[in-house]
């Protein structure tokens, strides 16, 4: 098992970051991240090491969290986070949590398409490739979620 | 090269992130899950292996093992593959489709034809017409999304995203190049477009369906945010919406009221229907999550699923007499008999396989990264 320890070691993390920007839940996201590990690992033989174990790994919690989300049927506009009770707020830490709120707003396909973009720096070919669509289809999700976010910023957060 | 908003927001994506930390015990629970189920997995597949040779044995005590001698000689071209049907009969007869490369300067985005051409929507707006092996430049424009040949006309859409904010529906007449008609949608990104006897229909990505008569009056009817493909087929539209695995069934007047059919609860999970096209009296719809081309009746009935057409197909045409299916991920492109639903044939085609048109001879598909066409015939 030290293989396998290896790689858990070296890609959970990362994994695991980017479960909980799709999901923005922490529980959640490592229930996925451990399915995900199951899913690629417990074939013996399978792929070891190497830039196509992340890839294969991260397209795994990609169709993970797109079977979760249909199968509780996610509501587009998600709960609010809670509020932090410290009665001041650094203005980088509004700004993030602003922009949690907004990425959970965000349609699903347009948050895979900016998760897998801007936070696992994926060309665009990559993102339609792991997302299954074409690279249009990437640009406008991505240009579509992008917009939503850049609104929200500017009508949530003080300046 | 990044803005400066994009920067900023790939800081902040990133902090939200930060949030996440392995949580202690995660590893240990992970690795013994592994172990445990490779053991569950070791003795299913034993207990599955008896019974199904037990199964097969009984069936017919011989055939087994002469099917398995046949496909030890028979073997597969280079640009051709085998591969079982439908319901995972090996085809003793099964053909290949061979496969030619048309080379082009930019990203075919997408594609539709006639019978005496093919006509490719590039990334940089070039208009180009492919007949009797031969590429000529009809039209410039902004960046093309969607396509449609009809009766010596091309519809474009574009527009509606970062270059370009203000969306556009536009007619080229085939011979001359002249724009003959243009929609403008200020904020909006039309998709999809098909043609019928008296209108045209667009796909708004933000949620309507436009229909286009031949004067320019337009009619809009709301449906869903993330409309994509279009098809008009007798007297219906139909439009695809992958981001919730539904694909919607409207009068061709526009005048009652529009159904959906929802193919996220099939039993293959998840539902994103994409390509669309009709022929020998049905829809087919490829979904590339699902990983099949479905198949519906005039009443939006699922009346069978084609399983085998790759693993992500994206893309569907009928030719007369098939039904052919691009699939992306692993650039398998599938024939379907349009009678049996039976896959006869498969090829492959360049990287980045996306949109694809049918002829009575073959196929063309649209190689998104490969910058190219492949095209595709039966052996």
């Amino acid at each position: 098992m030290d293989k396998e320890a290896d790689l858990y070691s070296q890609h959970a993390p990362g994994a695991l970051r980017l479960a909980y920007v799709l999901t923005g839940d922490l529980d959640v996201a490592h229930d996925l991240v451990q399915d995900a590990f199951v899913k690629v690992l417990r074939r013996p033989g399978f792929l070891r090491s190497g830039d196509a174990f992340e890839a294969y790994l991260r397209t795994t919690i990609v169709n993970l969290v797109r079977s979760r989300w249909r199968r509780i049927n996610i509501e587009r506009r998600s709960q609010p986070i809670l509020v932090r009770a410290s009665a001041t707020l650094e203005s980088a830490v509004e700004e993030r949590d602003v922009m949690q709120r907004a990425l959970r707003a965000l349609p699903p396909r347009q948050r895979l398409a900016v998760a897998l973009r801007y936070l696992e720096d994926l060309s665009e070919q990559e993102t339609a490739e792991a997302l299954g669509i074409s690279v249009p289809a990437v640009k406008s999700l991505v240009q579509r979620g992008v917009a939503s976010l850049r609104r929200e910023l500017e009508v949530n957060v003080e300046h | 090269m990044s803005t400066d908003f994009e920067v900023k927001l790939r800081q902040l994506i990133t902090a939200v992130a930060d949030e996440a930390a392995v949580r202690p015990g995660h590893e240990h629970e992970t690795l013994n899950r592994i172990r445990t189920s490779r053991r569950t997995s070791v003795v299913g597949i034993s207990v599955a292996a008896i019974l199904l040779i037990g199964a097969a044995w009984l069936a017919d005590p011989f055939s087994w093992l002469a099917t398995a001698l046949d496909d030890r000689k028979n073997g597969a071209a280079t640009d051709t593959v085998r591969s079982p049907d439908a319901r995972g009969k090996q085809h003793s007869d099964q053909a290949g489709l061979t496969a030619s490369t048309l080379r082009l300067q930019d990203q075919p985005l997408a594609l539709d034809g006639d019978s005496a051409s093919v006509w490719v929507a590039t990334g940089m707006g070039q208009l180009l017409q492919i007949s009797d092996g031969r590429i000529a430049e009809r039209y410039r424009a902004p960046v093309a999304r969607g396509i449609a040949v009809e009766a010596g006309t091309v519809w474009l859409t574009g527009g509606g995203d970062g270059a370009n904010p203000t969306g556009a529906v536009v007619a080229v007449d085939a011979s001359s190049g002249r724009v003959v008609q243009t929609l403008e949608l200020p904020g909006e990104a039309p998709y999809g477009v098909d043609t019928g006897a008296t209108a045209t229909y667009v796909a708004i990505h933000e949620g309507d369906l436009a229909r286009v008569d031949r004067t320019g009056d337009i009619t809009r009817v709301p449906l869903s945010e993330g409309l994509t493909q279009v098809l008009v087929d007798a007297g219906q539209i139909w439009v695809a919406e992958p981001d919730d695995g539904r694909v919607w069934r409207v009068p061709a007047g526009l005048d009652t009221e529009p159904s959906a059919v929802d193919l996220v609860a099939n039993p293959r999970g998840p539902s994103c229907p994409q390509g669309l096209t009709s022929g020998a009296g049905v829809v087919w719809v490829a979904d590339s999550c699902a990983g099949v081309v479905w198949v519906l009746d005039v009443s939006g009935k699922v009346l069978d699923r084609i399983d085998n057409v790759g693993t992500t197909p994206v893309d569907v045409a009928f030719s007369g007499r098939f039904v052919y299916v691009s699939s992306t991920r692993d650039r398998l492109v599938t024939q379907v008999d349009a009678r049996t639903y039976e896959v006869v044939a498969t090829g492959r085609s360049g990287r980045g396989a996306s949109a694809i048109f049918a002829d009575s001879n073959g196929s063309w598909v649209a190689n998104l990264e490969g910058f190219s066409l492949t095209r595709l015939e039966p052996e």
